[in-house]
């Protein structure tokens, strides 16, 4: 009895995958464009502050003040220093956006640094409308403008706070997000595979003749999620192994493992997917679904900011973020190398989320049968 | 003049007939009103480049007073949350299981090392998976230390340049003094809302029509191309507009981001980014002529592009040349400069014109293709 279920959920999954493979078209742009995505982000994604554009406007004759604009010639944190000739256009210069930051050199620079005791000042003024790049670049301004006459005479601590980092001693942007690029490109795979499953049937008209079929409902939403799985871990097989091979981001954990919690998570969004499906009456319904739960699901899924950055509140509600625990498990096997027992309990949200909207979906189901 | 009335009036028939349906599905309503809510907040609250709490092991093989003041001053900064652990070995794998985002070793000839001077005494090693977050630890330990060293008794620390350099840095940040990162990111919140609603609300339109069939019928009277493409993208527009209003509302009252601009200046590059994102859904839903692939192709052409490329969160000036260049052809970078600036700045009108017209371009673009591919007659 158990045995022909299963046999019967799987031909409905190959009845998916046929009706999939029929439409060239869909099944092009199912693969193609989140894989492209995922080649020219991995280029595209940084959040370094270089290549900058930046105004200065030097008010001192002497020759101190050209020194110091000499020592903005740094790559690639600048890409151009804007020589001004006013207070006037170094506004303009800043609220027109043609550059990050402004430096201004007083009159009595030179003068001031001559004096062997004196002091001058340099006032940097940052385009608060991109409070965090400016903010960075801001930062090495002033480390730059400060050693840039340091008294030989000070002495250094060598009580030091020796830094390291460890998985990625350079800081590579690319190494850091590639993890949380491929498990968007396959969640977003997972989601747009799943999704239309069931509400495709209600607007085509094709659900009742599913519903008079032999097919008992749990065996339609097995089968519909088994289909679900089978695109989306193809999907992620491209993705990962782009990922491994192609940017060497070494897989540091068993590979059982990471088959196995990959595959997890898979079923965890393919069935948020379903039951998005079963709840909709119409691909319209079904589509917004999708935009509700993916973004807001990847946002806050500490890919591009830390999760624990978010208030407490959010932090509690990010418990039942799938990407979330995924992420987690991805950055551990393939850049950490973290412990299998540090790994399995991620995977427990997962499981309980798979098993809760598998569940729903079913339910779901079975009251719009009747 | 009777050719253009009833131009017109075939025009308003269609913005009545889709302005009926939108009625009908609460789906789009949901769209144009709670969706941008419910993302406003989840994105205001969510989505913060400013570190705090953030975990720190600190692995204290020493005992010893000096070695607890070092405790005491990591403990007293909101910025880390230090955990103890009583030996590296631990706290290294604490690091590489993601427990803490960095660890802080003082090992267990600290005190003794730390009184004779010889360095290094104390290592901090971060996580480098979490690029960005480790500059930040990196910056904020250096912080706790010097002041732990000051509190010491050792008045130079390590940053000596700082101390004995002879030119002082004045700092201001302009639009933004109290430096909240939140400003910047709530615009860019909006800017990745209304990309999404655009398209979304336009993309399902055609292609239902031509799954139902009652394309067919549309086709058959004699509506001309123009009143088809204006007539499906008017509603839309209009409710998107709304969303628009709803997040300028909730930015300022709710999250106390400054609005400095005028509603006039909002409303004008708001509406041509709509414009924009609007037609580039019924483009897509043009071509495909099918729900399931048109909104594929909305999700995965609204979300992740606008969401790298806007330059909220990632920096187009560190993205290669190829890709930057790329990065023009998206109007949410133009809109985003548009919204910080009205937001922040105010009305810079040299600055908002020209990247709205940057967008209307891009618009242009879709509306031209659209134009291209909408069929006038059955083949």
């Amino acid at each position: 009895m158990f045995f022909e279920s299963c046999v019967r959920a799987l031909m409905l999954a190959r009845k998916e995958l046929m009706s999939i493979a029929t439409n060239r078209l869909a099944l092009v742009s199912l693969f193609i464009p989140p894989i492209m995505q995922l080649i020219i982000f991995s280029f595209a994604i940084s959040q370094e502050v270089t290549n900058a554009r930046i105004v200065a406007l030097n008010l001192d004759v002497g020759a101190e003040g050209e020194s110091l604009m000499k020592a903005f010639n740094v790559r690639p944190i600048f890409r151009e220093v804007l020589r001004v000739g006013s207070y006037r256009e170094l506004d303009e210069a800043l609220e027109n956006q043609r550059a990050l930051a402004g430096i201004v050199i007083p009159q009595d620079f030179s003068r001031s640094l001559l004096d062997p005791k004196g002091t001058a000042t340099v006032q940097i003024t940052l385009d608060g409308r991109r409070a965090n790049a400016s903010g960075i670049l801001g930062g090495y301004i002033s480390q730059i403008v400060s050693a840039h006459k340091v008294e030989a005479t000070a002495e250094v601590s060598t009580r030091g706070l020796a830094t390291r980092r460890w998985f990625n001693p350079n800081l590579v942007a690319r190494t850091g997000f590639l993890p949380g690029l491929a498990c968007i490109v396959m969640t977003s795979v997972a989601m747009i595979a799943s999704a239309p499953l069931i509400s495709r049937e209600r607007e085509t008209g094709t659900f009742d003749q599913l519903v008079v079929s032999p097919f008992s409902p749990t065996e339609i939403v097995f089968g519909k999620a088994l289909a679900g799985l089978f695109l989306s871990s193809v999907a992620a097989a491209f993705a990962l192994s782009i990922i491994v091979f192609g940017f060497k981001i070494p897989l540091k954990g068993p590979l059982w493992l990471f088959i196995a919690s990959t595959e997890l998570y898979l079923t965890s969004i393919v069935s948020i997917g379903l039951f998005i499906s079963a709840m909709s009456t119409t691909e319209q319904q079904s589509t917004l679904g999708m935009f509700l739960f993916l973004p807001p699901a990847i946002m806050l899924s500490g890919f591009a900011t830390p999760v624990e950055n978010m208030p407490q509140i959010l932090q509690s509600l990010t418990v039942i973020n799938t990407v979330r625990w995924e992420l987690v498990v991805l950055k551990g096997l393939l850049i950490r190398g973290s412990s299998t027992a540090s790994i399995l309990p991620n995977l427990v949200p997962l499981t309980a989320i798979a098993i809760v909207c598998v569940t729903a979906a079913r339910v779901m189901f079975k009251r719009r049968m009747e | 003049m009777r050719g253009f009335g009833n131009k017109l009036e075939r025009l308003l028939a269609i913005i009545e007939k889709e302005w009926l349906q939108v009625f009908r599905d609460p789906s789009a309503l949901l769209v144009a009103f709670a969706l941008p809510l419910i993302m406003l907040f989840i994105f205001g609250y969510g989505l913060s480049l400013d570190a705090d709490h953030v975990k720190v092991g600190v692995a204290l093989e020493d005992r010893s007073p000096t070695a607890r003041a070092l405790w005491i001053a990591f403990d007293a900064t909101p910025y880390l949350s230090p955990i103890f652990y009583a030996d590296r070995g631990s706290a290294e794998r604490a690091l590489t299981d993601g427990e803490v985002r960095a660890i802080l070793v003082a090992s267990s000839d600290f005190s003794q090392q730390f009184e004779s001077g010889i360095a290094p005494t104390v290592q901090l090693i971060t996580d480098g998976s979490e690029t960005n977050l480790s500059l930040i630890i990196e910056a904020y330990a250096q912080g706790v230390y010097a002041r732990f060293l000051s509190n010491q008794g050792y008045e130079r620390g390590i940053s000596t340049s700082n101390l004995a350099s002879r030119i002082n840095v004045e700092t201001q940040m302009r639009y933004n003094v109290s430096r909240l990162t939140r400003n910047s990111i709530t615009p860019g919140s909006i800017v990745l809302i209304l990309a999404m609603i655009g398209s979304l609300l336009t993309t399902l339109v055609v292609a239902r029509e031509w799954e139902r069939g009652t394309m067919e019928a549309t086709l058959s009277t004699s509506v001309g191309k123009f009143e088809m493409i204006v007539g499906k993208l008017t509603p839309y527009f209009l409710l998107g507009l709304a969303a628009a209003c709803i997040c300028a509302l909730v930015s300022r009252y709710v999250f106390g981001v400054p609005f400095r601009g005028s509603i006039f200046a909002y409303v004008l590059t708001s509406s041509i980014f709509l414009i924009s994102a609007t037609s580039q859904g019924l483009l897509i839903s043009t071509v495909c002529r099918s729900q399931t692939l048109s909104s594929q192709i909305a999700l995965l052409s609204s979300f992740l592009p606008n969401y790298i490329f806007s330059g909220v969160l990632f920096e187009i000036d560190a993205m290669p040349a190829p890709i930057r260049a790329l990065t023009y052809a998206f109007p949410a970078r133009y809109y985003t400069v548009c919204l910080q600036t009205i937001f922040m700045a105010g009305d810079v009108w040299p600055l908002l014109l020209r990247m709205a017209s940057y967008i209307g371009l891009i618009a242009l673009v879709f509306i031209t293709a659209m134009i291209v591919k909408t069929p006038t007659r059955l083949e």
